[in-house]
């Protein structure tokens, strides 16, 4: 890992790529490009590592995919949020708000560790 | 039905991921072209960036075969399949049966699958025609409590099968890989000899571990995964109870017609369809939080059995009435 970039946390991709997906349909190395930007190149995803969770996120009916030119006119494989995607997203949102809040209180320094 | 619905959520073809992942290729090839590297290079730092392309094909078919396991359990080609099989060529043929690869790794759930089963179309046979000839409230009632007793003996039988005979299926598999140093890890789609159920105190423990170390959103998944495994362990033996009531009401409706025993067995097979229907919908929903885990793995319990009391009823309260009895 390059020292001025940071590995996603576990379980995390998810919730970013329903991010990515929730202002409209996406494939996949745009999605990679929406991490990498958004997050000022601090966030790494390895480009590949993104089609299983996209593939998971699909089986669970939470993206649909279907073929479509991309901005250069290449064929690629475009996702889409569906309404069960939308409920997720909301749910991992909420999720990931209460556990940063409760690390950052955790590291606050007026913690007892401090 | 099932293998309709199967077919709607089938995953893309082998050839479909492998051009996905190249046109991906392609379009990071061609950013690295514009960047000023020249092809060799431009190729070589494409693959760079998207990592091994193999080890990610086999990992999105993972992630597609992890979904529908729930599915493949249910809908066509093991437990299905192998409870007609064992309908069909009768206790006898159990060589036959042995024969099914992977049967022996089945062997609990085959049980539970077959004892309900058995129960549901048993009570319906056995009841059908003597239905007919008890007129009398008080032989009914004693229909009732027979059929009751059947069911009982029936969930004393399958709660043995389902706890004690040490045996793995592949969904049990799956969750001693999620708990790593329960179970041996296996392969679940061979016959896995030193790979064993896990017990309901150690998936308590397992749930404990869980619920307290993990970090959402795996921590919630894995959770109602365990908890709707836990619950199907009593849930699923009662149902020869439900079952065999639900005989009862088809033997009670379909005393009357010609060929009852036929037409009452036919509607104790369809309890176990509908069963089987309302579980794969309930297990689809433990990747969807809202439902509470433990209310999906009794939700059949809970539709076949109050199916079933509305049956009985409505026909106690049609046969009572004059003007329709008459």
């Amino acid at each position: 890992v390059p020292p001025d970039r940071e590995p996603l946390l576990q379980g995390t991709l998810d919730l970013l790529i329903l991010h990515a997906l929730a202002a409209g349909p996406l494939h996949g190395h745009a999605i990679a490009r929406w991490i990498k930007e958004s997050s000022s190149d601090v966030l790494l995803v390895q480009e590949g590592s993104l089609y299983p969770a996209l593939h998971r996120l699909e089986a669970r009916e939470d993206v649909i995919a279907e073929w479509g030119p991309s901005e250069n006119n290449r064929k690629a494989r475009h996702y889409e949020l569906t309404k069960s995607g939308r409920r997720r997203l909301e749910k991992e949102r909420a999720s990931w708000a209460r556990v940063s809040s409760a690390i950052d209180a955790v590291l606050r320094p007026s913690g007892a560790g401090a | 039905v099932s293998r309709r619905w199967w077919e709607r959520r089938s995953p893309p073809s082998d050839d479909e991921i492998a051009r996905e992942i190249r046109a991906h290729l392609d379009l990071l090839e061609e950013e690295e072209r514009e960047g000023g590297a020249d092809p060799d290079v431009a190729r070589l730092r494409a693959r760079e960036r998207f990592g091994d392309e193999r080890a990610i094909e086999r990992a999105v078919r993972r992630a597609w075969s992890a979904q529908r396991a729930g599915w493949m359990d249910l809908a066509f080609p093991s437990l299905l399949s192998t409870m007609l099989i064992f309908a069909l060529v009768g206790a006898n043929n159990l060589r036959l049966v042995d024969s099914i690869t992977s049967f022996l790794a089945l062997l609990p759930s085959t049980l539970t699958a077959v004892l309900p089963t058995g129960i549901g179309i048993g009570s319906a046979l056995a009841f059908s025609r003597r239905w007919r000839m008890t007129a009398t409230g008080g032989l009914r009632s004693r229909c009732i409590a027979r059929a009751f007793a059947f069911g009982v003996i029936g969930t004393v039988l399958t709660m043995a099968a389902y706890h004690f005979v040490p045996s793995a299926n592949a969904r049990y598999v799956e969750l001693a890989r999620v708990s790593t140093g329960l179970s041996p890890r296996a392969d679940p789609d061979l016959p896995n000899p030193g790979v064993r159920q896990l017990s309901v105190p150690e998936l308590l423990a397992h749930l404990r571990v869980v619920d307290t170390t993990w970090a959402p959103p795996v921590r919630d998944r894995v959770s109602r995964i365990t908890r709707f495994e836990i619950h199907k362990r009593f849930a699923l033996p009662l149902s020869c109870v439900v079952n065999a009531l639900w005989g009862l009401a088809c033997a009670a409706w379909l005393s009357r017609i010609r060929c009852a025993p036929l037409f009452a067995a036919a509607g104790g097979l369809g309890a176990i369809v509908l069963w089987y229907f309302v579980y794969a919908w309930a297990e689809a929903q433990l990747v969807r939080p809202g439902i509470s885990a433990s209310l999906l793995a009794w939700l059949p319990f809970i539709t076949l059995g109050i199916l079933s009391s509305l049956a009985l009823a409505a026909k106690r309260r049609w046969s009572r009435s004059p003007t329709l009895a008459s």
